[in-house]
């Protein structure tokens, strides 16, 4: 394989891409935030820590 | 050796998903305060080893308790995976796709993609909507008990992770075996079945959790990229691709990486490459807008099918053109 030219010239990592990646991101650790203060992480542990009939066809 | 690695890589994520051993053995569900985490790919949560929790379940299950249409903190571990990762996980994280990679190995005739099977790749996106989505909230409302679509009716991962083992290990369960059981055996089997014939047809059609990587693929922290400084739009890249691409790291591109081999030009590199050529002072790196490359006609790289299709580069050419 070639080795890496001195500077790449990549398709996809335009400012754009960039600003969308890290609003995502902050968005990311937002919603996850406040998911958590509303108690969404109880919600999924509580059905995580059962088996679900429903989900393997079972009952 | 690249492939090797992936699929080393792959092992190692369906173990770590899967490090209670101890609840393999005894066929008992992990209970242990981490299992509200969700893995980025798809592996049931009622499987006896799994210690995180699988995120198509835990969106199904949080619509359920909420009846809202967008639980926030799975919403968020799914928006992180996705802008980091993007379709990396099906490639390199997903324990089912590796079964499907392992699968494809044995020596039979395949199924080669066409504009058919990337039309059917759609297919996955009404999943996505229809199973996810619609169903848990419709049956919620209907009836005030809310049916997980996907993991009910058609996930292949839950049967063959958690109800196959499950049944196995806990005989008192095997009585609860009914008609929807039968249904997801064979929908199992059929998936399969499909994979002897067909590069990974349930990442390709069916996945709901690879429809949702698909909208950050081109813009994931992680994901191939390519040098339009060296493209020579030769289109190998596109030929030696199994999945349905039309460019590298467009919605169907899992980041396998096979097309890094096969580059001639070695034009096809890691997008963490130009961050670190920023991190080094580098401010000059090119848009999208950069101006393509006209393809060298006297290049030893340029075939009939590349001059045919005219100088569009690599990343605005089509393999279906």
């Amino acid at each position: 394989m070639m080795g890496r030219t001195k500077r790449i010239v990549q398709s996809g990592n335009g400012c754009w891409e960039h600003r969308l990646r890290i609003a995502a991101l902050l968005l990311a650790v937002v919603l996850i935030v406040l998911g958590l203060i509303q108690g969404d992480y109880a919600v999924i542990w509580n059905k995580a820590v059962r088996i679900c009939y429903s989900c393997i066809g079972l009952g | 050796m690249g492939e090797i690695k992936r699929h080393v890589i792959q092992l190692l994520a369906a173990l770590l998903y899967n490090l209670d051993f101890q609840g393999i053995a005894t066929g008992t569900i992990n209970q242990g305060p981490q299992k509200g985490v969700c893995v980025p790919g798809l592996n049931c949560y009622s499987c006896p080893g799994a210690v995180g929790a699988c995120p198509i379940g835990a969106l199904s299950g949080a619509l359920a308790a909420s009846g809202r249409a967008l639980p926030l903190y799975v919403a968020g571990t799914l928006l992180a995976f996705g802008a980091l990762l993007g379709r990396t996980v099906c490639g390199w994280l997903c324990p089912f796709g590796l079964i499907q990679d392992l699968l494809d190995k044995i020596p039979l005739p395949k199924l080669r993609k066409s504009r058919v099977t990337r039309g059917l790749s759609l297919v996955k996106y009404v999943v996505l909507a229809g199973l996810v989505f619609a169903v848990p909230l419709i049956t919620l409302a209907a009836t005030g008990v809310s049916t997980p679509g996907f993991c009910a009716w058609l996930c292949p991962a839950g049967t063959l992770e958690a109800g196959l083992p499950l049944l196995i290990a806990n005989p008192n369960l095997r009585g609860m075996a009914g008609a929807l059981f039968s249904w997801k055996v064979a929908v199992l089997v059929a998936i399969v079945g499909a994979c002897l014939f067909v590069y990974r047809p349930f990442c390709r059609f069916l996945c709901p959790l690879g429809a949702l990587y698909s909208f950050f693929n081109r813009f994931a922290l992680i994901r191939w990229t390519v040098d339009e400084g060296a493209c020579t739009g030769c289109g190998t890249c596109l030929r030696v691709c199994k999945m349905d691409v039309a460019r590298i790291s467009d919605r169907e591109c899992i980041q396998c990486g096979r097309c890094v081999q096969s580059c001639p030009e070695g034009a096809v590199h890691w997008s963490l490459d130009q961050i670190q050529d920023m991190l080094h002072g580098d401010a000059n790196h090119q848009s999208d807008d950069a101006k393509p490359l006209a393809i060298d006609a006297n290049s030893p790289s340029a075939d009939a099918k590349s001059l045919a299709i005219d100088s569009k580069p690599l990343s605005k050419r089509s393999e279906y053109d």
